[in-house]
């Protein structure tokens, strides 16, 4: 071994924590007053970084793989099924399959996925207030509307629907269901209609979430038969009869 | 950590600090923060892997700027990392030349909890050409460092991982191994900088 390789395997141990109290010592006075040895050792702490680095990229990257899927949404079947109807005879065996395949795959879980879009709130939705909850909300910070709420003395309307959907972007569907129906109490009681529709559906995608099929239908229904609902697009029919099949 | 796996924001500032931070605490980034940074990507021209890509990117860039001592705690993790995750789509869409109108409403509008997030999250060209570094040097090189230096295996551990009847043989491979590595580091003072820079702990 040469002397470049010599130095190099010390530094390595130095590095590694394997010199005894004396070695460290004096290569410690050597580095005071090499440079080029300074510029090993700095060279040698990077390549531990980057191979930690690398380490932290690829841990991230299994995880990743292990829970993206489990969000991933399902292929439209609309779009499947416009495929399937262009070509011949022969396909309707095929639409069989895929929809025995598709009734397989049903799920409240999966359907909510399919659904859900957290709520965004934009003026023309009447959330032009501002304050500390609306803020925390707008700015993803969930757990923190959360905490906000709970320490209202006397929550209001919108306050309890953005609870409900910080609730619920958590995935905490109970407490979730709880804020809506307190929102809409509260609305009957003030004879108010504040964000009458936006909760209608979130309470909906709470029961969804929550499993409780035969609560969230009768909601689901009417804003999918009441085409002046701001919700009425995000209801489709096929969507529906899919529910439907879970219950 | 509570029994569902949920983590507050100081277990994950604790969790992050670790040279391997714990799968769980990554997983609760997944579970609580995927679905808003998802909804974002695919709102502003994103796709399904769009959305998956940046989060991931996301999450390791948060995980940095935790180590290096960038985030303040000026907000919480989960703002921090939807703050990064709509800086990083941003940067994909203007790389990507496509011209947006909610560009211009993003630059307008000053959301980002942590404040020059372009500055803080810097290096990642640099950060893509040592992860190439690492790849060029083959299987079980990286076995072997990962195994030692993230992992924290002892050699008679990765002994079994990589094969190896003898220990010594298995402290020159490191040893090679390592010295490619530096050599190839020679001359690259931008990385090097980046480094001093990032103030990782040893």
């Amino acid at each position: 071994m040469n002397d470049d390789s010599t130095q190099t395997e010390i530094l390595m141990q130095y590095l590694d924590g394997e010199l005894s109290a004396e070695e460290t010592a004096r290569l410690e006075r050597e580095l005071k007053t090499s440079l080029p040895l300074q510029e090993k050792l700095e060279r040698l702490r990077a390549v531990k970084q980057s191979v930690r680095l690398f380490a932290l990229r690829e841990q991230v990257k299994g995880i990743h793989q292990e829970m993206a899927p489990e969000y991933r949404k399902p292929a439209p079947v609309v779009n499947i099924r416009w495929v399937v109807l262009r070509v011949a005879a022969s396909v309707v065996g095929i639409a069989l399959l895929v929809m025995l395949y598709e009734y397989r795959q049903l799920s409240p879980s999966a359907l909510y996925r399919e659904g859900y879009r957290p709520y965004i709130i934009t003026q023309s939705r009447g959330m032009s207030d501002s304050g500390t909850l609306p803020s925390a909300y707008e700015s993803g910070r969930a757990q923190d509307v959360i905490r906000i709420f709970r320490s209202l003395p006397a929550p209001g309307v919108r306050d309890y629907f953005l609870a409900g959907n910080a609730y619920l972007n958590t995935g905490n569907a109970t407490q979730a269901i709880q804020a809506f129906l307190a929102m809409r109490q509260k609305n009957e009681q003030n004879n108010t209609h504040i964000l009458e529709e936006d909760a209608e559906y979130y309470l909906a995608m709470s029961y969804l979430k929550n499993g409780e099929i035969a609560a969230a239908l009768p909601l689901f229904d009417k804003i999918h038969n009441d085409q002046g609902h701001p919700y009425h697009d995000k209801v489709g029919r096929w969507w529906l009869y899919k529910l439907r099949r879970t219950n | 950590m509570d029994n569902n796996g949920n983590y507050t924001d100081a277990d994950l500032l604790n969790a992050f600090q670790l040279v391997k931070p714990p799968d769980q605490a990554i997983r609760h980034l997944y579970r609580t923060c995927f679905l808003m940074a998802r909804s974002y990507v695919l709102q502003n021209s994103g796709n399904e892997q769009d959305a998956e890509d940046i989060f991931q990117e996301s999450v390791i860039s948060l995980i940095e700027m935790v180590r290096n001592g960038k985030f303040r705690g000026e907000s919480s993790i989960s703002s921090c990392l939807y703050s990064i995750t709509r800086h990083l789509w941003l940067n994909e869409l203007r790389r990507k030349g496509r011209a947006l109108k909610r560009e211009a409403r993003f630059d307008r509008e000053n959301f980002s909890p942590e404040p020059d997030l372009d500055k803080l999250l810097g290096g990642e060209k640099l950060r893509a050409q040592l992860m190439q570094m690492i790849e060029a040097l083959g299987e079980n090189c990286k076995k072997i460092l990962v195994a030692f230096y993230y992992d924290d295996l002892p050699m008679k551990e990765i002994m079994g991982l990589v094969n190896y009847q003898n220990e010594q043989v298995l402290r020159n491979k490191k040893y090679k191994c390592m010295k490619q590595l530096e050599e190839a580091l020679t001359g690259k003072l931008p990385l090097l900088q980046y480094f001093k820079s990032a103030l990782y702990h040893e």
